[in-house]
């Protein structure tokens, strides 16, 4: 769709002037959101600098950091390899086969994402004290991020074709060679992409970590926060750039394993097989993980409340007054994150332009900023810049916002795809204004997309414990503050009720993902009609 | 009155020129097709007459309104122009009905079913579009934007993305509905045997210009240049000189117009004009069969002239049953038969 044609100005600079004419706006607006959602990244290198070089030197380059690097690495070969086996083999069995209760499956699978991690740490450490280190730490996180390997890894394979398997296996490939040589190729992009937003998970993770003893950069940084602010925003550094790296890591393979759908005509559904003699084990190692990774934490939580003196627990009304603060900020957050991302959106999926790429591309690196880089980022720009800010909900919601708005464009994204412009056209042609025209079409059409952005950033938020226990202000108590100030005192049954809570608010915006995930009603119309270049905009 | 006038048209996206200069009129007939290759700037018109997009500059007229110029951009929904793009573009979450009542106005939404029953898909109005065929979807999508009773209709490659037994009905349903609603349309389309079988009059677009435009028999038969000839239909374009209304070229002499001035020409020779037997004619030349397409009506044979020329000739089942062969290899004689379209040739 972009021109070869070789000129003596730049790429980007001559596409955004083309493009000036019609809806530029958009692309400044872009612009505007991109570089304040990439200001934490420039606050983080103007706090170090003023931490000054000798103390980054001192902090980078000692023993300990070598540690929490090797650390950092081998955690994250043994999470993503087992991560992507589950999720792997568990879309298989959603996708491919005849499950019984398939739908309900769909949405078993994906509830371990409400689970906190540092829940799901403090239920396996509370049932054996001894379990700490590497191993306990893999565990704990593999459970809590198959997840997201499994859901794309389920989309692509409803996406791929069944014809290609089929032509395969009459080239004389067995079952077995068929998926090696065929399926996982085609899956391959969900599996890289999945994989690196489960490496990027474990940078940032602080709160399983700290309880299971596993040092890395991220708990490093919350240590030295307490006591010496700048060596903390001196150990960002490296952080940043290991995210930075997977990154880039991600778009250079994602575009080398891009796979195209080559017929879009004769597109259809694959046949799920039956599993005959197979169903028993199969359902078996399915309850068994989702045992794992949602019975073992929500088990551990009424055992340990059960168990506690009736005086020790925490009142109702204490317990409602953190569940209204978290809602509150969580929601406030996720439609600040949606709203933002709904102009990026439409601008990268409109037109496609080098200009366009790059200003969307820019906004998912806040996604290799971990929690706590992005609330230090916070605190040292109110301190410096506008104190009145300091201390308030306001920099908690835009932490939210910012941390989680590469969540929020993918969905929103998807469903801007599904409204391409072409139909506002006709609507237009029908008789109908502008306004009546966003009203009944392109917003019924993107309606569940914006949805399910605001469920995943309100999820995740909720569950989220690092940047809400730097940001919140003093005397405001969310349902993760309470619950990290109580285990840290081992007060288990006093922590539990909020931890329930969390998952229980976590656990339906977690479901009507995994529905949403899973719809098939006119996504396939969408993707057969819109995937055709031509038909994305007026012959050029 | 033309339906369509536009004068001195252009556009470009991304710096990239689709329509320079462009000037047409279309009459208020039945059906105009335009028809051209992909990237001849077919979709890009119809989006400006649409009201989609802007031209850069030139005026477009509808009736006796101006809808653009360099003042004026009438907004496409004051147009009242129906558009049918290349796959229905139908709004997935609306069913059959609803799509089609989207311009109407509460009041008239009986109108809907009328339509419905008029495309032929009475029954089927509370599908949504994934659960219609290909077929099925244009047939809404023409129903929708005839509901709001436009002035003209826009068809964007209608039959594209049918199959070969399913666009020839189709062709002929909307063409009835056309009719029977007695609405002007303009249809683009880069299928010959569309152009010439539905439309009163072709346009015949090439990279951004009206190379020719007239019924389709008279662009058949009697191009206005031997680039619209080739266009339109199996042409053999052959150098000869004119003497007194004959040409003499490769296959001898052949009768061109008696007003044809003497010099040098490029004949145009329509491959069933060209006469095939076992045995000499009069004035015939003796050819060699190269490959031979069947089509069961009719056949089209390449045929070698003995000086190495090229040349298609149509030749119909009954000659072959005649006991013609029409083998690779055999040597055969041919003759041009009737009055044949020349034009000078330019000096350069």
């Amino acid at each position: 769709m972009t021109s070869s044609t070789a000129t003596a100005t730049p790429a980007p600079l001559r596409a955004l002037r083309a493009r000036r004419g019609r809806a530029g706006w958009l692309v400044y607006v872009s612009i505007v959101i991109a570089l304040g959602l990439l200001s934490p990244l420039v606050l983080v290198g103007l706090d170090a600098r003023q931490a000054g070089w000798t103390e980054i030197h001192r902090v980078l380059f000692r023993a300990r950091s070598q540690r929490l690097l090797v650390n950092t690495v081998e955690l994250s070969v043994v999470v993503v390899t087992a991560a992507a086996v589950l999720g792997t083999a568990a879309a298989w069995c959603t996708e491919r086969c005849a499950l019984p209760l398939r739908r309900l499956w769909t949405v078993l699978l994906v509830l371990p994402i409400a689970v906190p991690d540092f829940v799901a740490g403090y239920a396996w450490h509370s049932i054996r004290p001894t379990f700490t280190g590497l191993w306990a730490a893999a565990l704990v996180m593999t459970l809590s991020t198959y997840p997201l390997i499994y859901l794309p890894v389920a989309a692509a394979l409803r996406r791929a074709d069944p014809g290609v398997d089929e032509v395969a296996r009459s080239l004389g490939l067995g079952r077995a060679a068929t998926f090696m040589r065929v399926t996982v190729p085609q899956i391959r992009p969900a599996l890289i992409g999945g994989s690196l937003v489960v490496i990027l998970t474990l940078l940032s993770e602080y709160g399983a970590f700290e309880i299971v003893h596993f040092q890395t950069f991220t708990t490093e940084i919350f240590t030295e926060f307490q006591f010496d602010q700048a060596a903390a925003s001196a150990l960002s550094v490296p952080l940043v750039l290991l995210g930075l790296l997977v990154l880039t890591g991600e778009s250079r393979i994602g575009r080398r394993g891009r796979v195209s759908r080559t017929a879009s005509a004769a597109a259809r559904l694959a046949r799920r097989r039956r599993l005959g003699y197979a169903t028993a084990p199969v359902l078996a190692a399915l309850s068994a993980l989702i045992a794992l990774a949602v019975g073992v934490p929500i088990g551990t939580l009424i055992y340990w409340m059960q168990r506690s003196e009736r005086s020790t627990l925490p009142a109702a009304a204490t317990v409602g007054k953190a569940t209204w603060a978290t809602v509150d900020y969580s929601a406030l957050g996720a439609v600040v994150a949606v709203a933002l991302a709904l102009p990026i959106a439409i601008m990268a999926v409109r037109r496609t332009s080098t200009a366009r790429r790059l200003i969307e591309r820019s906004t998912y690196l806040t996604q290799s900023l971990p929690g706590v880089v992005i609330a230090l980022s916070l605190v040292f720009f109110s301190i410096r810049y506008a104190y009145p800010l300091y201390q308030t909900s306001l920099l908690l919601v835009a932490a939210y916002a910012i941390l989680h708005f590469p969540l929020a464009l993918v969905c929103v994204k998807v469903s801007v795809v599904q409204a391409p412009p072409r139909l506002g056209d006709i609507g237009r042609s029908l008789g109908r204004g502008p306004a009546a025209v966003f009203a009944r079409v392109t917003l019924p059409l993107i309606a569940p997309g914006l949805l399910a952005g605001f469920c995943l950033v309100f999820l995740t938020a909720t569950t989220e414990l690092t940047a809400t226990l730097v940001l919140a202000p003093t005397g405001v108590h969310t349902l993760a503050t309470q619950f990290w100030a109580y285990q840290s005192e081992a007060a288990y049954g006093a922590a539990a009720p909020y931890a329930l809570v969390i998952i229980a608010l976590a656990a339906l915006p977690g479901a009507l993902l995994g529905l949403w995930f899973d719809r098939e009603r006119y996504s396939r119309l969408a993707t057969e009609q819109y995937s055709r270049p031509a038909a994305l905009e007026p012959a050029t | 009155m033309s339906a369509v006038e536009i004068r001195g048209v252009s556009k470009s996206y991304d710096g990239t020129a689709v329509l320079s200069d462009f000037t047409l009129t279309v009459a208020d007939t039945f059906i105009t097709a335009i028809l051209g290759p992909s990237g001849s700037g077919k979709t890009t018109l119809l989006r400006l007459i649409a009201g989609f997009d802007r031209p850069d500059a030139g005026m477009i007229m509808l009736g006796d309104l101006i809808v653009d110029d360099a003042r004026t951009h009438v907004r496409p929904e004051r147009r009242g122009i129906g558009y049918v793009p290349q796959d229905g573009a139908l709004f997935p979450h609306l069913d059959a009905i609803r799509n089609i009542s989207f311009g109407l106005d509460r009041g008239d939404r009986d109108r809907a079913g009328d339509l419905l029953d008029l495309v032929g898909l009475t029954g089927l109005g509370h599908r949504y579009p994934h659960e219609l065929s290909g077929g099925q979807q244009q047939r809404v999508a023409l129903a929708r934007a005839l509901a709001i009773r436009p002035k003209l209709v826009l068809l964007d490659e209608p039959f594209s993305s049918l199959d070969a037994s399913l666009r020839v009905s189709m062709r002929r349903d909307i063409a009835r509905v056309l009719a029977e609603t007695q609405t002007p349309s303009i249809i683009v389309t880069h299928d010959q045997d569309e152009a010439l079988s539905l439309a009163n009059q072709v346009v015949i677009l090439d990279e951004g210009h009206a190379l020719a435009h007239g019924s389709p028999a008279d662009l058949y038969r009697t191009p206005i240049s031997a680039a619209a000839a080739r266009y339109l239909g199996d042409a053999n374009l052959l150098s000869a000189v004119v003497d007194a209304g004959v040409a003499r070229c490769v296959l001898g002499g052949v009768q061109v117009g008696a007003d044809m001035p003497s010099g040098p020409v490029t004949v145009l020779v329509r491959p069933e004009q060209l006469r095939v037997s076992t045995a000499p004619m009069q004035g015939s030349v003796p050819a060699t069969i190269g490959n031979v397409d069947y089509y069961g009506h009719d056949s089209l044979a390449e045929l070698t002239l003995d000086d190495g020329t090229m040349v298609t000739a149509r030749l119909t089942d009954s000659a072959a049953m005649n006991s013609i062969a029409i083998r690779r290899g055999d040597r055969v004689h041919v003759q041009a038969v009737g009055e044949m379209v020349a034009w000078p040739q330019t000096i350069e």
